[in-house]
């Protein structure tokens, strides 16, 4: 069950090509064809969204991994605290590039 | 354009007696509202349908407004004409959207928090290694391929999108989409070796389904537009694309019917 053959760990990848392709075709479709450029439209919001909602999922994550650290012991060693600090940090840092 | 800020200063100012106008406003979503710009179409009236013609001989008289970026006629301050319909924000749905997205991400993400754990309690140290090597190539293999739905809906979505049946219709269509992306899990999932096969085919319609639809909206879009003969070519192309990226995810549904296939067949997909 552990073991890996080279065409089962290549599983999926002719999809992923495939959707690559596909994004970069539209993108360059819109670059030749200035009429159905993005250059009025909020695509620069909608992916700040999405970066922000992603940044949420992650401190999702953060908290449940800090969570199952601190679970199991009564006292705190200064180390995970300063972890934890520091990945809160750059969870602020990466949703306000500018701060 | 005026007339409907006229018509809702009115309804302001008239109190009750306006209740009539506000339902007649109201009243149901069009089936399929029509992104091109109405001021375009009362700019290219007659026999110029040619936006070359017309830009060019726009571009002498209103070049007096070029501190604005969008003047008023449905063009830019340089006189170019804008086809389409403007948003300047998201709209409820799209991030709706992006909440279903992340959604994803969170089940996947959840999925292989397991995966690694399990990586733990190997014995061997480099066996454990590839693993999570493999696990995280999984992952960002999965991530891409959610990514990049999301991203062909989107970037149709901030050029032509418009609040009526037909687009709320695909919107749901995309909900459906991304919650059948379920099937990718077991797929991606090296440990459950249970219903692979089933799960990959069932994937593989999942993606083709969605990318038809993408393709079946440009192809709206593209007759819509029709009189503007300049946007025909790229948008038939962005509607040819995603019939041919629908046309591959059935290929691979097809012609590999198992999640794992042949080393020859992987170096034609690499050409493809």
């Amino acid at each position: 069950m552990m073991t890996f053959t080279f065409s089962q760990r290549l599983t999926q990848l002719h999809r992923v090509i495939i959707s690559i392709l596909e994004g970069l075709l539209i993108f360059l479709i819109a670059m030749i064809w200035r009429i159905i450029s993005f250059k009025y439209t909020h695509l620069v919001e909608r992916l700040q969204l999405l970066t922000l909602i992603i940044i949420g999922e992650g401190i999702i994550g953060m908290v449940k991994s800090v969570a199952c650290i601190t679970k199991g012991q009564t006292s705190n060693n200064m180390s995970e605290i300063g972890t934890a600090i520091a990945a809160v940090l750059l969870l602020v840092r990466l949703s306000r590039p500018r701060l | 354009m005026d007339l409907a800020r006229y018509f809702s200063l009115r309804q302001k100012t008239t109190g009750h007696e306006s209740t009539h106008s506000a339902h007649e406003q109201k009243g149901y979503l069009p089936f399929l509202a029509n992104p091109i710009n109405e001021d375009v179409l009362e700019v290219v009236t007659g026999s110029s349908f040619d936006i070359e013609k017309t830009n060019t001989h726009t571009k002498t008289f209103d070049s007096s407004n070029d501190t604005r970026t969008l003047a008023g006629n449905g063009r830019t301050s340089r006189g170019n004409i804008v086809i389409y319909k403007q948003h300047t924000e998201a709209s409820t749905i799209e991030l709706f959207y992006d909440l279903f997205f992340v959604a994803n991400l969170a089940y996947f993400t959840a999925m292989h928090q397991h995966t690694d754990a399990e990586c733990m309690y190997t014995v061997n140290l480099l066996s454990a290694k590839t693993d999570t090597l493999l696990a995280l190539i999984n992952y960002l293999k999965l991530f891409t391929l959610v990514w990049f739905t999301w991203l062909s809906v989107t970037l149709f979505d901030v050029r032509f999108s418009i609040d009526c049946v037909w687009n709320r219709f695909h919107k749901a269509i995309q909900f459906g989409i991304f919650t059948g992306f379920v099937y990718a899990g077991p797929v991606f999932d090296k440990y459950s070796t249970t219903g692979v096969e089933q799960s990959y085919r069932r994937f593989a319609i999942v993606l083709v389904i969605g990318r038809v639809a993408i393709a079946i909206q440009y192809l709206v879009v593209m007759w819509q537009g029709r009189m503007f003969r300049q946007t025909l070519v790229p948008i038939g192309l962005s509607a040819a694309v995603h019939a041919a990226a629908a046309v591959g995810y059935g290929f691979t549904m097809v012609a590999l019917p198992r999640g794992r296939v042949g080393l020859e067949e992987q170096l034609a997909w690499y050409v493809l």
